[in-house]
């Protein structure tokens, strides 16, 4: 490789090293590496997919997009912080390797073939970062281009999806004689969309079926589309284009990331760009690209990423915050803010009645909804694949503390007329949506610090005893379990304010009150 | 002033020479013209001279290499006012010249070769990277092809204290003639490479040539000192810690941690990690069995006697199956002796 193909470096040191016990080996040959590149260079061996992963997120970040924002921050150890200006806002020097969210869940997307939206006014890059990905995927530029559709108010399900043939039209005696040009960018590994709330409603529909089933229907001939990572791009998350975005089709985005706002210190990168002519998506180096079969094996490495149990109790403590809403429902089960939203009742007045509770201290008063499990299943693979861009081998808290609110920022609403944001320190979390995500994650985990539950958890202890399986648990057993079961529902219960983990606590106990009611009575008639 | 065939060069492909630099610019952004004009100067024309003088016909095409690598080295900060230090131009003023005659036909390996691992010398804390120079430099007229430089590169190093390449540099010795191998471990004419091999297998404090066994290793009673304050450039925090394992020793400074390797032509360390100091494998050599005894400050090993100029109070001795190695909370620097 000649030392000056423009953009064509890639770092060849490890982007995150980690210490690992290995046997020490030391190449003779190492002395001749160094910054000059002698063109015999051994062929390295097979290289490490995440390492890769890193490789194109560094090359994106340093040669591709000029003023990245580290928003993604870790640390190792104490940080240097600085309070700001009169609101004392908080900057952050991260002590560890941080991340610019704007390239790395995109990158996270691109690896785990999920779906992105890109939000933020023109000329922020939303488009640019989408071709990047779809130049990472190996398609060339031009391809790339022309396979993104442009949303407009007059976008019909044909130009989504594609014709049937005229010819076939007039002569067909049935259905399925009618062949359909399909529209080559279904057949595309990475999807892109531009502005899709101008798409009209009824072609959203079309849209959603492409992006949730993974196939496309014209005229009842179906086209399997490849499994492929979906980018879309938005002027105005609000839905402020020419169309509302339905809500089917929201809820299919897994990750939502801003375009932040340019800094003009950077400015003499730009004019660079421009004198030079430079287009970094035509720069790529090949070495980045991505091929079909590395993707699939990244996404299998990415699920056998571990979530440990410390950081999974964590996560359910944190959603278990949300979907209790105590005066909804009659019946216990049906005590939630679903059942709230599908009455139709006035949203203010139904939280009028739920008194009684700490509404500033109860992190469930700041939402409207609880998360879904489509919600925790993309937050969790969003969490794993995080860990395995990092390097390591199972999720840390941090990590989950970080795609949060990426992910839930369009899924968890926040009810603005609440107690929390009322109060003046919490007032920008009305704006901040990512901010407000993040606080109330930290928020659940200082309670869950408070009550001590990673030492002192008896739901999870009678669930994991449980989930050792019932062979051979006798019946004086079953009995003894029961009871605790009961003691413990009784303890919980006593004299306290009902609480959204609580709740969900309850709920637990019930089901496994349950199963051990079954088996017991199984066990009486054997 | 750059005169001669090389200003010719330069004069002939100006327009391309100009464009490189304008990429170099862009790549780099903090790139010093200055200094490349200085090193184009200084150390560049240099070693166009000496292709003049052996080939002329292949000035033109290595010139353009030798540009190109110019310019990498200047964006990268290696020569210049910025630089750390000046072994870049060292290399290419004294070394390249001298090795033009391989130079002519493998041009751009050959100066990344040397440059590359003239600079990976220097930056090993330990290694003597003047002695390769000068050594390297010596030997240049015996050097005929590619592969032969390699070799001696990597063998020279090795005795210029990198020990780490004791085990690569003996299995690339092979491919040597006997008599060049000879000369670059300075071991008698007469002698055979592989009665010399066998020996330095069994004892790493072991070597033909006796002059460098008494520079650099055990003849001192102060044995071979590794380490030092960081406040001094050294390496250590705090007095460091050890395990012996089968490479040499684990080491421990505070929050720091090194691998430690030693043979009769020097001592180097390496970085290393909390989990190789408390989980690598480890060797249980006891100093007893080792055949070491120390009464006081006075050490006491197979070979001999060595004052130890330290408190006895809290010596620490560790042995692996060559080495032991003297530790104290008084001081930051690790004494290396052969058993």
């Amino acid at each position: 490789m000649s030392p000056f193909n423009i953009f064509n470096r890639i770092s060849q040191a490890p982007t995150n090293p980690k210490p690992v016990v290995k046997p020490r080996q030391f190449d003779v040959a190492s002395l001749y590496q160094g910054p000059v590149q002698s063109g015999t260079a051994a062929v390295a061996g097979e290289q490490a997919l995440d390492e890769k992963l890193r490789q194109a997120y560094f090359w994106i970040v340093n040669n591709a997009i000029i003023s990245p924002h580290y928003d993604i921050e870790y640390n190792e150890g104490p940080s240097q912080t600085y309070a700001v200006g009169d609101s004392k806002r908080t900057l952050t020097l991260p002590s560890a390797q941080s991340y610019s969210s704007f390239i790395l869940l995109p990158l996270l997307t691109f690896v785990t073939r999920k779906k992105c939206l890109f939000v933020g006014g023109p000329g922020r890059g939303k488009t640019a970062s989408a071709i990047l990905m779809g130049v990472l995927s190996g398609a060339p530029v031009r391809d790339v281009r022309r396979a993104m559709q442009h949303g407009h108010p007059q976008m019909t399900i044909a130009d989504l999806l594609g014709n049937p043939l005229p010819a076939d039209l007039m002569a067909a005696q049935n259905m399925d004689d009618i062949r359909i040009a399909w529209r080559k960018w279904l057949g595309m590994r990475v999807k892109i969309v531009d502005e899709y709330n101008r798409i009209p409603t009824r072609t959203q529909s079309a849209l959603l079926t492409v992006m949730g089933d993974n196939y496309a229907e014209v005229l009842g001939q179906i086209f399997e589309c490849p499994e492929s990572a979906w980018y879309l791009t938005a002027n105005d998350d609000q839905g402020g284009g020419t169309y509302q975005v339905i809500d089917a089709l929201r809820d299919r985005i897994d990750v939502t990331v801003q375009a932040l706002a340019f800094n003009p210190r950077f400015l003499n990168d730009l004019l660079v760009r421009i004198e030079e002519n430079i287009r970094p998506e035509e720069l790529m180096p090949r070495e980045l690209i991505f091929t079909e079969e590395e993707v699939d094996r990244a996404g299998e490495e990415i699920r056998q990423i571990e979530v440990p149990p410390e950081v999974r109790h964590r996560l359910e403590f944190f959603c278990s915050q949300f979907e209790l809403f105590e005066t909804a429902g009659a019946q216990f089960e049906y005590m939630t803010k679903d059942t709230a939203r599908l009455s139709g009742m006035d949203w203010g007045q139904l939280v009028a009645a739920d008194n009684g509770r700490d509404r500033l201290k109860d992190l469930g008063c700041q939402t409207m909804n609880g998360v879904s499990v489509r919600n925790l299943m993309t937050l969790l693979i969003f969490a794993k694949s995080l860990a395995y861009f990092r390097g390591n081998k199972s999720v840390e808290l941090d990590d989950l503390r970080q795609v949060l609110p990426f992910v839930l920022l369009d899924k968890l609403h926040p009810d603005i007329d609440a107690p929390f944001f009322s109060r003046p320190e919490n007032a920008a979390y009305k704006t901040d949506r990512l901010g407000w995500l993040r606080r109330l994650f930290d928020l659940s985990n200082d309670e869950f610090n408070r009550l001590d539950l990673d030492r002192d958890d008896p739901v999870g202890e009678l669930a994991a005893e449980f989930g050792q399986g019932l062979n051979d648990v006798s019946e004086r057993d079953t009995r003894a379990r029961l009871m605790r079961i009961e003691r413990l529902i009784g303890d919980r219960v006593k004299g306290r304010k009902l609480y959204g983990h609580l709740y969900d606590d309850l709920l637990k106990l019930k089901y496994l009150h349950q199963r051990y009611t079954n088996y017991l009575k199984w066990l009486r008639s054997q | 002033m750059i005169a001669g065939p090389f200003a010719q060069v330069l004069a002939a492909g100006r327009s391309q020479f100009n464009a490189r630099v304008v990429e170099a610019r862009r790549r780099y952004p903090a790139f010093d013209v200055q200094a490349l004009a200085d090193f184009l100067q200084s150390s560049v024309a240099p070693v166009m001279q000496a292709v003049t003088a052996h080939m002329p016909d292949r000035l033109a095409v290595i010139a353009l290499t030798a540009y190109d690598i110019a310019l990498d080295l200047v964006g990268q900060a290696l020569t210049g006012a910025s630089a750390r230090s000046k072994i870049v131009d060292r290399v290419w003023q004294d070394l390249l010249p001298a090795y033009v005659h391989v130079l002519v036909n493998a041009p751009t390996e050959v100066v990344a070769l040397l440059t590359n691992a003239a600079l990976n010398i220097e930056k090993t804390s330990g290694a003597r990277v003047d002695q390769w120079l000068e050594e390297m430099k010596n030997i240049a007229p015996q050097i005929t092809s590619l592969p032969a430089l390699q070799a001696t590169g990597q063998i020279l190093a090795w005795r210029a204290g990198m020990a780490h390449f004791r085990d690569g540099a003996m299995a690339i010795a092979d491919t040597l003639p006997q008599a060049l191998l000879l000369q670059l471990l300075d071991a008698d004419s007469g002698s055979d490479w592989q009665q010399i091999r066998k020996q330095m297998q069994q004892d790493p404090w072991w070597c033909p040539d006796t002059v460098s066994m008494t520079k650099y290793s055990y003849a001192t009673e102060q044995g071979m000192t590794v380490g030092q304050f960081t406040g001094f450039g050294g390496a250590f925090p705090a007095p460091p810690e050890l395990r012996a394992c089968e490479y040499g020793f684990w080491v421990k400074s505070a929050d720091r941690y090194f691998l430690l390797m030693a043979d009769v032509y020097g001592a180097v360390l390496h970085p290393s990690s909390k989990d190789e100091f408390e989980h690598g494998a480890v060797l249980d050599t006891t100093v007893g069995a080792a055949g070491v005894n120390c009464q006081g400050n006075i050490l006491q090993t197979r070979r001999g006697k060595h004052v130890l100029n330290l408190p006895a109070k809290e010596l620490a001795l560790i042995c692996n199956l060559h080495t032991v190695a003297v530790s104290s909370p008084y001081t930051y620097g690790i004494s290396l002796y052969p058993l």
